[in-house]
């Protein structure tokens, strides 16, 4: 990984965007995930694969699509990013632990708003 | 064999919904949550029906007011539109209408992979999102820019605002009626947060003020 490269977060479900536009939420990570929001490593699957990737869990509501920011865009908001290969080789970790919720809240809508600035890099009916 | 007969009786309803089907002296709604009903309408009313959806994006959504024909408490039909309008995209009564279809389990995926098919993400109650609707509709001046509306993991609701450099995340929750308000900019990390109580009216104003006071700096 360096600067350019694009952490893809898949966007789920479709209940997440309204007249086409995402919620902060979903770049926001869990008290229970550690504050760690899971993405994928853009140097090492494509955006297509990682959503196929992500479909292979049937028992999950389908993602609408597939969304990224870049390491830099993580760096500029104070956020690190750490590879968590145990869960499968391509996941990444974007680090909020060093901020309280509300600030966390604050960076999530900016890694939305530059994610939604770069626009979709995979939907499903791409394909079709 | 005796038939049953139940009692049908009449009262003011409010439809939001596409319409799907007009006919002479009548045209078909479906409602954002719930089945297709036939709402019988003047020829004023067509008129006007037909100007709205001149035009109109497909799938557009108008509110319906008239008086509903009930029987054992269920609508069967709009006897009389009393009046018609477009809705904004954003109309936030129709948008908690369309959660009113998700299941528990509904946010699984947005965790840690290692908790992927837990079921994570709670669907927000009916109760909670009649409370807020009508909050809202009461409360919300019809002049301020509405927000995006979200559902929230927690079986809550999430409303944003973009005004100019400014933005809000105003998370509510539906059972204790109440909502934490986050309000900061794009240029700083300052932020202004807030917890209001939705049942007091003088919450609402505050939030108009706040919500006018951001209008007026990005003029």
């Amino acid at each position: 990984m360096n600067e350019d490269t694009l952490l893809y977060r898949i966007v789920n479900p479709d209940k997440l965007t309204e007249s086409g536009k995402v919620a902060s939420r979903a770049f926001r990570p869990r008290p229970q995930d550690n504050k760690m929001l899971s993405v994928y490593d853009g140097d090492k699957i494509a955006p297509d694969a990682a959503y196929r990737h992500y479909m292979n869990n049937p028992d999950m509501p389908p993602p609408i699509g597939v969304l990224g920011v870049t390491v830099a865009e993580c760096s500029a908001e104070g956020l690190d990013v750490l590879p968590d290969p145990d869960a499968f080789p391509e996941h990444v970790l974007i680090d909020f632990t060093k901020f309280s919720s509300n600030q966390i809240r604050i960076r999530s809508a900016r890694l939305r708003d530059a994610a939604e600035a770069r626009d979709w890099l995979f939907r499903p009916q791409d394909t079709t | 064999m005796v038939a049953t007969s139940y009692p049908r009786t009449t009262k003011d309803v409010v439809l939001r919904g596409s319409v799907i089907e007009t006919k002479p002296g009548c045209f078909v709604l479906k409602p954002v949550f719930g089945a297709e009903i036939t709402a019988f309408a003047s020829k004023c009313v067509e008129d006007k029906l037909s100007d709205l959806l001149d035009g109109a994006a497909d799938g557009a959504r108008i509110l319906v007011k008239g008086i509903g024909r009930y029987r054992r408490n269920e609508l069967e039909y709009v006897m009389k539109v009393k009046c018609i309008s477009m809705l904004h995209p954003l109309d936030v009564p129709a948008r908690l209408d369309e959660l009113r279809d998700m299941k528990d389990g509904w946010a699984d995926g947005m965790q840690h992979p290692s908790d992927w098919g837990s079921g994570y993400g709670k669907a927000p109650s009916h109760e909670g999102l009649d409370w807020l609707s009508d909050k809202f509709t009461s409360e919300y001046p019809d002049d301020l820019p509405l927000p995006y509306t979200y559902p929230t993991p927690e079986g809550g609701i999430e409303m944003e605002w973009d005004i100019g450099v400014n933005s809000v995340i105003f998370e509510i929750d539906l059972a204790a009626h109440q909502g934490d308000w986050l309000q900061f900019d794009e240029h700083s990390d300052d932020e202004d947060s807030q917890m209001l109580d939705l049942d007091d009216s003088a919450s609402w104003a505050w939030i108009a003020g706040e919500i006018r006071r951001m209008e007026k700096t990005a003029e």
